[in-house]
């Protein structure tokens, strides 16, 4: 048992160091010759591009914090810009509240928003929603099923070489 | 004087010349990178995506690279990391698609070993070594030809050490009937 373990191991040890060998005899592969003309290509595209039109990671770190913390500061006056008219629209009459245009339009649009999603609600028994959800759950599911036939029909088996 | 040499004097260049340079830099060693990239990806237009990838990332720290004397190292290291990135990606986006995968028989037909020259018989160990399922062939790529150990190989693959061993070793199963070509590994 014990000389038929360390024969295997032998084996193993002289495959090893062959395969090794075979494998640094291999050649480099050639560079498909449209690699270089690519990586022109796209070093070109990216050079003239200001550095607002690049990914934000290539922005300058001064822009990138100042974009940061001009976003967290429209953020929060937003959220509390929306807790502010909603707190007067729940305590004040809309017409006697907001006496200008552009606040009249405003409030008429949140308050027809509410009154329709209250309705909806209220409209909609849980068993209408139920349904809607498995319906879409199961048109998800045979969509998803359709793209893995697909991919395994068409592509899978047309380059074994791509296996993860 | 080689390209991984140190250029003894710096002279301010300009885009031009930089790019005459890099273009310089990189017809020698792109075959190298591509190679990496092909082995590992087994695939060669993700090894060119991937090549393209690792010569824009060349570009951008081609200040330090071109006076480096490890700039071939940096670029294999790159590619290599990229490539694992992309089996990464690859792997997590079609592990259900792929799951029932089978290992394809890699051997040539019998009596077609002994009519290849010696060329022949290295392409088709390439051909052999690409059509090995991933999990084999990254493994193996890694110890055979960058000389990885099996515990770096777990590391960095993030899998255990015993697998790696197993895929190893039928990785090389897999490829052991191309050692049988003339001229190969030194065999018979």
């Amino acid at each position: 048992m014990s000389d038929e373990i360390d024969r295997e191991e032998s084996l193993d040890r002289e495959l090893e160091v062959r395969l090794g060998r075979a494998l640094r005899t291999l050649p480099e592969r050639r560079a498909p010759a449209t690699l270089e003309s690519r990586v022109l290509d796209a070093l070109a595209r990216r050079a003239p591009l200001p550095w607002w039109r690049r990914s934000f990671a290539q922005w300058p770190a001064v822009a990138r914090v100042a974009f940061g913390v001009t976003s967290a500061v429209l953020v929060v006056l937003t959220v509390l810009a929306a807790a502010a008219a909603n707190a007067n629209l729940g305590s004040l009459g809309a017409s006697q509240a907001l006496s200008a245009p552009v606040l009249h339009d405003a409030s008429v649009f949140f308050v027809i928003t509410r009154t329709l999603g209250v309705s909806l609600a209220s409209i909609l028994s849980s068993s209408w929603v139920l349904g809607c959800l498995i319906a879409s759950a199961a048109l998800y599911a045979a969509l998803f099923g359709l793209v893995i036939a697909g991919y395994r029909t068409l592509y899978l088996s047309a380059d074994p070489g791509i296996r993860p | 004087m080689g390209l991984n040499e140190p250029t003894p004097v710096q002279k301010p260049t300009t885009e031009s010349s930089r790019s005459i340079e890099f273009t310089t830099f990189m017809r020698a060693y792109q075959n190298m990178v591509f190679s990496t990239a092909a082995r590992l990806a087994g695939n060669d237009a993700q090894a060119e995506d991937i090549a393209q990838e690792v010569f824009i990332k060349a570009y951008e720290n081609f200040e330090h690279l071109r006076l480096s004397a490890t700039a071939g190292g940096w670029l294999k290291t790159v590619a290599t990391n990229l490539s694992l990135n992309y089996l990464t990606r690859y792997r997590k986006r079609w592990r259900l698609f792929s799951e029932s995968e089978t290992v394809p028989d890699v051997a040539l037909p019998d009596g077609a070993l002994d009519t290849l020259g010696e060329e022949e018989q290295r392409a088709a160990l390439e051909e052999a070594l690409r059509r090995l399922p991933a999990h084999q062939r990254v493994p193996l790529v890694l110890y055979h030809f960058e000389d990885l150990s099996y515990e770096d190989i777990a590391a960095k693959l993030d899998i255990s050490l015993a697998k790696v061993k197993t895929d190893i070793r039928r990785g090389r199963a897999a490829l052991a009937p191309m050692l049988r070509l003339r001229g190969i590994g030194g065999g018979s």
